[in-house]
This record gives C-alpha cells, structure tokens and sequence, in this order.
C-alpha cells in the first residue's frame, strides 16, 4: 500500500511517496503529478525517503511525468532514493533521466 | 445374515481400515501439507480411475485373454489411471515432498479400490467373508501404497528429472501390482505383507521427509533473509548475484529492474510462507497481513513482465524450486 502526499508552491511542487509503489498503485502517482501539472507546477520534486518498493510500472510514471514537465520547461528531481529503490532506479538507468538529490532544499 | 448385510459388513471390513489408514496418514502430517480438500479430490479422483479401470479391463481382457492380461496388462492400465493425479499435482507443484505425495497417492489408491470393491463385492462375497477381508483389504491397501509409491519415486527422484522420476514411480507401482496379481504369495501371506509391511515404510517416509522439511526451511529462510539484506542495503548491484544480474544486458533495463523487484517480492513472499508455517506447526494462529494480496499480485506483474527467458536467466540467483512454487500456491489457496 502506498502512502502519497502532496504539496505546491507557486510553480514548485513535492510529492512525497511512502510504502510499496505496486503495478497496482501506478494510478495514485498518476493522478497526483497529472494534478499539480494541472494547477500549473512545472518542477516537481518526488520524495522517495519512505518508499521500499518500486518496479516498472511505477518508474514508467515517473518518466511519463518527467517528459510531460520537460515540454513545459520544467522538470522532475528525484530526492532521498535509497536501498532496493535506488538500486531499481540504477539498473533501469532512468537515474539518468531525473536530476537526483538528497533533499528539496533549495531546489529549483 | 441376510445377504444385503453382508454386502454391508463385507464393504466395511473391506474398504473401512483403508480410509482409517488414509486419516492416520494426515494426523502424521505435522506440517499440514496436504488439506482435507485435496485428499477428497484426490480420492474423488481415484474413483472416477476405477471406473474407467473397470470399462477399459472388460474390453481389454476380451482381446488379450483373461489369464495374461489379469496378471500383466491389468496393473499398467490401473496404475497409469491412478498415476495420472499424481502427474497433474505434481506438474501443477500442489506436491512437493514426499510425505504430501504419499498422502495424495494413497488417497487416490483408497478410491480406487473403494469403486473395484464395489465391482467385485457380490463375487468375492462368494468365497466367504474371511476371503473378502484377505481379498478386499488387502487389495484395497496395495491399491493405496502402490499409488503412493507413484508420488513417493517421483519426488524422491524429482532431481534425476521429473519425467524421468514419474516413470520410474510408475514402473515401480506396476511391478508391485504385477507381484500381487500373479499371486506369487498366498492371499494371507500377501495381504498380511502389505498390512503389516506399509505402515513402518510410511513412517520411515514420514520421518525423513519431516527432516528434510525442516532442513530446507531453515536454509531458505536463511537465502530468504540474506538475499532481503542485500536488496535493502542498497549494494546489491555490488554483490556477485549483483553483478550477474547486470551482466544480463541482452534484458532490456526496465526488465532487468523487475528481476530486481521479482527477487524482492519473491523473498518476502518466501519468508512470509515459512513464517506461516512455522505457526502452523506450532499450532499458533496465522497472522493475518494486510500487504500479502498485494504482494501476490505484484508478484503476477513481475513474473509476465520478465517473461519466460527472463525468468530463466534469473534462474541462478532466483532458485524458484518446485517447493517454492508449492509454497506460493498454498499461500495463494489459503487466501
């Protein structure tokens, strides 16, 4: 079960992950980076601290995000990836693909 | 007494101790193994072979004689009819050590013989009831061991080959069969030998599959738990299994995450199976996890995403043994 929580500033938002991001649960992210683009954010900065799991299905929404926000000029920053997370995110090599941080401070 | 309370008392002496046998052999599964359930089909199973044992030999023992085919085309056709749940179960991996395969075989054997006592009552009847019991029961137990020792031989012998192994089992039960059937012993000699022979060997089966259940817990949950540090550390990319998994470049990268990801969830899986078990077997209740559907499900995603090839490549470092894919099944059933 994932636990997700969100959060904008003007044009900067955070999206904060926590639990297991199952094929399953690809929809919640979806649904809340589809939103905060909505409302006009163009860097979001995704907390990945509190997330044990993550496979295809939620690196694909990530990426989906990702390319929406580089059409708008923005961009995605990947913060606090560790463990088999971050060595999903390795493997996949779509750590090439976000800018990675250990924090939102002072970011963008 | 009248002759429809002979049929009674002569079904009864005939077929009642077998299933008494059978409900010993489940109270010996300590690890509750084998379910009610599958013993009702495995013994529903059984009755349906005897039937059709009993159409194929009244058109089999026409063409080839009597005589010859009673003693030697007779027990290939029956013990392949019984054989074949024990290739089913064993292929599907809802049996995987040797004391659910001698569970389910001989319960396949105890419906077998129940409809060939059925068949045979009135003629058996004949000869007195003292030769019904000799006849009945004795064949109704050699019914049961030679169809448990189908399921014994083929996990036993599962490593030389599964094939290999269930055609071994097969020939062995047939070679029994045939020693029966030609009346090498006497009728008493015979039934006495498989009476008093059979429980000491299922005992002797029992003990040694418990040991090696107790064995293979132990060293997976130990894989199990490893594996799950390595993952969660954040090295594993670092590690042997690491680097083979990256030596896979053929694999395209969201593949190779998932392989990542199948390694995770079919170790938590695996260890939450053991734990299960484990309670079980202390006679603890099973703890209720919210997450294990879930899990299950996620695990579906995986397994079509990396694919065959790729679940073959992971092989090495994913050893989903046929005990492993039954403890997945029964974590599935019993959801």
């Amino acid at each position: 079960m994932m636990k997700i929580r969100t959060s904008r500033e003007g044009k900067v938002a955070q999206i904060a992950l926590a639990g297991r991001m199952e094929a399953e649960s690809r929809e919640q992210l979806q649904t809340a980076g589809d939103q905060l683009i909505g409302e006009g954010a163009t860097h979001i900065a995704v907390d990945l601290s509190g997330l044990t799991y993550i496979s295809s299905a939620g690196i694909g929404v990530l990426v989906r995000l990702s390319s929406l926000l580089r059409e708008k000029g923005g961009e995605v920053a990947l913060c606090g990836a560790s463990g088999v997370v971050l060595t999903v995110l390795q493997i996949t090599r779509v750590i090439t693909l976000f800018q990675m941080r250990d924090d939102t401070a002072g970011w963008p | 007494m009248t002759p429809a309370l002979a049929r009674f008392w002569g079904l009864t002496a005939g077929i009642l101790p077998v299933f008494a046998f059978l409900l010993a052999l489940k109270l010996l599964d300590t690890f509750r193994l084998v379910r009610p359930r599958q013993i009702a089909v495995a013994v529903g199973w059984g009755g349906l072979a005897g039937l059709a044992a009993l159409g194929l030999n009244a058109g089999l023992f026409e063409a080839t004689g009597p005589q010859w085919y009673a003693k030697f085309g007779a027990p290939w056709v029956e013990e392949a009819l019984k054989a074949i749940w024990l290739v089913v179960l064993i292929r599907a991996e809802r049996v995987a050590f040797l004391v659910d395969a001698a569970i389910c075989g001989f319960a396949v054997g105890a419906g077998f013989a129940l409809v060939e006592n059925l068949a045979y009552l009135e003629q058996l009847l004949g000869g007195g009831i003292a030769l019904w019991v000799l006849r009945g029961f004795g064949t109704a137990v050699m019914h049961g061991g030679a169809a448990a020792i189908v399921g014994v031989v083929a996990i036993g012998l599962r490593r030389s080959g599964r094939w290999l192994a269930m055609v071994a089992g097969l020939a062995v039960a047939i070679g029994v069969h045939t020693l029966w059937d030609m009346g090498v012993l006497t009728p008493l000699a015979a039934s006495l030998t498989v009476v008093l022979g059979l429980p000491p060997l299922f005992v002797l089966i029992f003990e040694r599959s418990e040991k090696a259940l107790h064995t293979w817990m132990g060293q997976k949950l130990n894989q199990d738990v490893e594996l799950l540090e390595m993952l969660t550390t954040g090295n594993f990319l670092e590690t042997p299994a690491g680097s083979y998994l990256r030596s896979l470049n053929a694999f395209a990268p969201e593949v190779l995450g998932d392989m990542v990801c199948l390694l995770q969830v079919s170790s938590e899986l695996s260890a939450a199976a053991k734990g299960e078990r484990i309670r079980q077997w202390a006679g603890l209740p099973v703890a209720a996890d919210s997450e294990l559907e879930a899990k299950l499900r996620e695990l579906e995603f995986l397994e079509k995403s990396v694919g065959l090839a790729g679940l073959h490549a992971l092989a090495p470092i994913l050893p989903l043994s046929s005990r492993d894919r039954w403890e997945l099944q029964e974590l599935q059933a019993r959801r």
